[in-house]
Formats: C-alpha cells, structure tokens, sequence
C-alpha cells in the first residue's frame, strides 16, 4: 500500500533585460499572473504596490543610463544605485 | 466511514509551517517565519540533491554586477496552505536591478537556520543581464504548480 507524500518543486522562468529597465508589458505580463491568483483585497494591494514599485524602478534605470550615456554621471547617482 | 490510510493534509501544511520534530530538531527564538534568501550561481557550480547549504563557490561574483553575495531576501507572498491535499506555498519574483551578470541556477536557503539549503533551480542554461534586470519569476501559486509543495 502506498500512499501521497511527494515533495515537488515547480519551475521557475527567468527574465533578462540588457541596458534597460522592463517596458510596461514585461511587468503586466507578470503581473497578471498573480493578480489572477489573489483572494483578498490586502493581497491586491500588496501584489499592486510591488509590481508598480518595479516598474517606477525601470524607469530609474532608463533614467540613469541615458544620463551616464550623455555624461551626466553625477547627476544620474541621485535617481540612485 | 471506511478507513483511508493517508498523510494528513494538516500534516503537510505543517511540515512547511516547521510545527513537527521527528528529529533533534532547532530552537526557535520566535515563532516568526524563517528568512530564506536565493543566490545565483555560474554554471561552474556543482548544486544539486546533496547540497546541504549556501556555498560562496561559484557564485555569481559581486564585483560590478551590482549582485551582493548571499543573494537577496525571498517574501513569502503566501505562506504554506493547502488545496484538496496537497500542501504549498509562493514566492514574490526577485529582481537585481542595473545586474550585468550570467547564471546558470539558484539556491534557495534558510539564512535563520544556519544556511541549510532548501531547493537548488536550474535556469536550463546560461541567463545574461547587461545593465538590466535579472528576475527569477515564480510560478503560478497553485497546488499544481507552486515552487514548494507536498503532495
């Protein structure tokens, strides 16, 4: 007799950029794919804010590499690392 | 009722919830959630079912990738549960921001107890930021899918 008790692990996916940040469509892509899953209003919330705090974050980097791009290094060290 | 032999579904739940000790077993300072961290490794890296803890060996370096050794800090967007009966639970996704680095897989560990290592992922091959985003995206936090379950 045997019975269920298998430890399994899911399989990530893994999403590059080079030389910028995410376009909106990269982040809603993923996005969706939690929201579809959330159950209570918190949790929306909660999924919202990380996924809007990603894509300000994107914008930063574009930010910072056309200010490095047009020698504006200093500058571009005040929208952060 | 007939008798139906079986792991119990509650059991499974807390397995992940670390309520049982068949073993010697750790001291909990709180009954706060562990902090479980994922770093990155190049594919010179030997990780797999024996790996017992975080390793520094080929290790993504941290000398202008803008990745910190250790990796980063996972949440826990949904702690474990269970659906009919299976046991699971959810990652966020992670992202290194500004990253120009390559690799191959991840360790996914538990800084509060000492490093041990839970689960070691494959990428399926080299993965390359440039000045970029690298982003480990979860899956669907379903009982089918999930990163951790218990069948």
């Amino acid at each position: 007799m045997s019975f269920a008790g298998d430890v399994e692990l899911g399989h990530v996916f893994v999403q590059t950029t080079s030389n910028r940040g995410y376009t909106p469509e990269e982040i809603a892509e993923r996005a969706t794919t939690r929201i579809l899953r959330v159950q209570t209003e918190k949790e929306l919330n909660r999924v919202l804010v990380k996924y809007l705090q990603e894509a300000q974050e994107s914008e930063r980097m574009n930010a910072r590499r056309v200010l490095i791009e047009n020698g504006f290094s200093d500058a571009a060290k005040h929208l952060g690392d | 009722m007939p008798i139906t032999q079986a792991m119990v579904t509650s059991f499974k739940v807390q397995i992940l919830e670390g309520v049982h000790n068949f073993g010697s077993g750790v001291v909990r300072a709180s009954t706060a959630a562990d902090k479980f961290k994922i770093a990155l490794y190049t594919s010179s890296a030997t990780l797999d079912s024996t790996t017992t803890a975080y390793t520094t060996s080929n290790e993504v370096s941290s000398s202008g990738t803008n990745y910190v050794a250790g990796g980063k800090t996972l949440t826990i967007s949904q702690a474990p549960t269970s659906t009919s009966t299976t046991a699971w639970l959810d990652f966020d996704d992670i992202t290194w921001d500004s990253a120009t680095l390559t690799s191959n897989g991840a360790l996914i560990y538990n800084e509060t107890q000492g490093n041990k290592a839970v689960a070691v992922l494959a990428f399926g091959g080299d993965k390359t930021s440039t000045a970029g985003n690298f982003t480990i995206q979860f899956p669907a936090a379903t009982s089918t899918t999930a990163i951790l379950r218990i069948a």
